[in-house]
């Protein structure tokens, strides 16, 4: 009894210190700089809750269009490596092809390479395909790394491989094509595998820094990492009300998204890692 | 469709080509990962490898110099070695106080009788959601000497303030509390989800056996765990060592050298001063760093993948 009290009081003060931050960046998108440095954390805006610093946040520093184009290549992100990992999970779990194994082992040790090991050249063809500053840079070379198409197939194929094989033979004696048997009756029975691997991709290409850091440079189409990079190393005086809005603003989206699919989101981590 | 896939001597060249006319569907469908891994994997870590060999500056022509910029990195260079000692130091002071950390609550939240389990889980993966870029701001502010919130807090038992940022002592721990406090609650669910695949009956035979809740931890849980533990500490080790955003906006590796990381080096090298050959030769000392954890997760996986198609 005792025990759990105890475990439950640091419970409760671990809970603290992770919102705290949150708390501190929320609120100190409406609180001036010295307000900002202060130790009255828990006293609430001097000026109230006025939205001057979301304001100035969409108005001059092109807030906006950066938060659309990372939803752009967020979108486009998340399309290709649902349709190109299901596609080859499908044929991994469901084909014995000869070199099947050989393949699925190749694929695997992909995930061994440090991205890092490909940025210089990357940058180079970016520049020689003149894709510096385009969503395709920000897409296609990105597919191959953080938790991209390889580990997406690797989770695709179990969850493809859970698909009853009567089902798709009974379709094949029908006369269903292979392409049309995948879309048509393999996909709708993986729903759960594709939300999985979309919101885990999600927040892996939202959050991104380093790449779009390397493959862009011009400033309308820089992600909102770029722009919220941008405020805070470049302005000559910084306003913090405004970086904390920002930041906000740019962890809004994936907090809603966690807190609407909490448990598929963990299971997604679970699936991602050992039970 | 699908059964263990026949292979070996009786396959004839012929029935091979056969096999592969039949399934080419197949092909067609594993092809688009492999065409993209050619062009944005394959093909740049090989001109990266032979761009490691020349002296390159940008604009200017390619110059073969061989093996010098390893040599020169290795024997010379020490800031390399700064960035390389930074982030083992890193690692060895994080890792075990996260999965320390981890272990624990899982534990306290594995707890039957516990309420709240779902509220604590979201709040404490709230971290690993949210962009490491907003919360390394977030943290720099709370880091400040003069007025930060936590040299504020532990001015108030009389702790005189510490330079977080801005000292050398400090500034890889203060990388450290933000990496904990990012990390602790994605391994804490993973932890947890091995404490719940641990069937109960093995607690009822210790109870019964009389072990205390001590030994039981000891004898039969921590053990039970340690896929799950190895699993952490693979993740953990990959992560350390490609750290970049941190330090980019905690410290910009500084003050000095003192947290500098390997790929801050090599992007500093790279895309600041444009030694794109020397760059190149740093990149690839440092997938040399993170091979053995990863062939060991990679293994990982393939052992796991295995265990599930034999079922």
């Amino acid at each position: 009894m005792v025990k759990k009290t105890i475990g439950t009081i640091l419970l409760i003060i671990g809970a603290v210190i992770f919102i705290f931050p949150f708390y501190f960046m929320l609120m100190g998108s409406f609180k001036s700089n010295a307000e900002i440095f202060s130790m009255n954390i828990l006293r609430l805006p001097a000026a109230g809750f006025q939205l001057n610093y979301y304001a100035a946040l969409f108005g001059k520093s092109g807030f906006g269009r950066s938060l659309i184009n990372s939803a752009v290549v967020s979108i486009c992100y998340i399309a290709l490596i649902v349709f190109f990992a299901s596609v080859a999970g499908f044929a991994f779990a469901k084909y014995k092809f000869p070199g099947r194994n050989a393949l699925f082992v190749a694929l695997l040790a992909t995930i061994m390479l440090p991205p890092q090991v490909t940025y210089v050249p990357l940058f180079m063809l970016m520049t020689k395909l003149k894709w510096v500053s385009t969503y395709q840079a920000l897409i296609l070379p990105r597919l191959l790394q953080g938790f991209g198409l390889a580990f997406s197939t690797f989770l695709m194929r179990q969850y493809m491989s859970y698909v009853p094989d009567e089902i798709l033979n009974s379709a094949r004696v029908d006369g269903c094509r292979d392409f049309r048997i995948y879309a048509q009756i393999a996909m709708p029975m993986v729903k759960s595998g594709i939300l999985v691997i979309g919101l885990i991709v999600f927040m892996d290409i939202w959050n991104d820094f380093t790449w779009p850091l390397i493959a862009v440079s011009k400033l309308d189409m820089y992600t909102v990492s770029l722009n919220i990079s941008r405020l805070f190393g470049t302005q000559r005086e910084v306003y913090w009300g405004q970086i904390m809005a920002a930041c906000f603003m740019s962890s809004l989206p994936l907090i809603v998204i966690f807190l609407v699919f909490r448990k598929t989101f963990i299971s997604g981590i679970t699936s991602g890692a050992f039970k | 469709m699908k059964s263990e896939p026949k292979r070996g001597e009786d396959v004839t060249k012929k029935t091979l080509l056969h096999e592969v006319a039949r399934n080419k569907q197949a092909y067609l469908f594993v092809s688009p990962f492999f065409i993209l891994f050619i062009v944005f994997g394959l093909y740049p870590i090989i001109y990266s490898f032979v761009l490691s060999l020349h002296e390159w500056h940008a604009n200017k022509p390619w110059n073969y110099v061989g093996l010098k910029n390893y040599a020169t990195l290795l024997t010379k260079d020490k800031v390399f070695w700064t960035s390389l000692f930074n982030v083992v130091y890193i690692f060895i002071i994080n890792v075990p106080v996260m999965i320390f950390l981890s272990v624990f609550i899982a534990l306290a939240l594995n707890n039957p009788a516990r309420k709240h389990k779902d509220a604590f889980r979201i709040i404490y993966l709230l971290p690993y959601v949210t962009s490491v870029l907003s919360i390394a701001i977030v943290f720099y502010v709370l880091f400040d000497d003069r007025n930060g919130v936590i040299n504020g807090l532990i001015g108030l038992v009389g702790i005189p303030p510490v330079q977080w940022l801005t000292s050398q002592s400090m500034s890889k721990i203060s990388i450290d509390i933000l990496v904990t406090w990012k990390w602790t609650g994605y391994n804490m669910i993973i932890a947890l989800a091995g404490l719940q695949s641990i069937d109960t009956q093995i607690y009822d035979a210790a109870k019964i056996d009389g072990a205390g809740s001590a030994r039981t931890f000891w004898k039969i849980t921590l053990p039970l765990l340690r896929p799950v533990i190895g699993f952490q500490f693979i993740m953990s080790t990959i992560g350390t060592f490609n750290m970049f955003t941190e330090p980019y906006f905690l410290t910009n590796g500084g003050p000095g050298y003192s947290s500098i990381t390997l790929v801050l080096y090599l992007y500093r090298t790279a895309f600041k001063f444009f030694q794109l050959g020397y760059g190149a030769a740093i990149a690839f000392l440092t997938f040399i760093v993170v091979l053995i954890p990863a062939v060991v997760q990679v293994r990982m996986y393939a052992e796991r993948d295995r265990s599930y198609s034999a079922t």
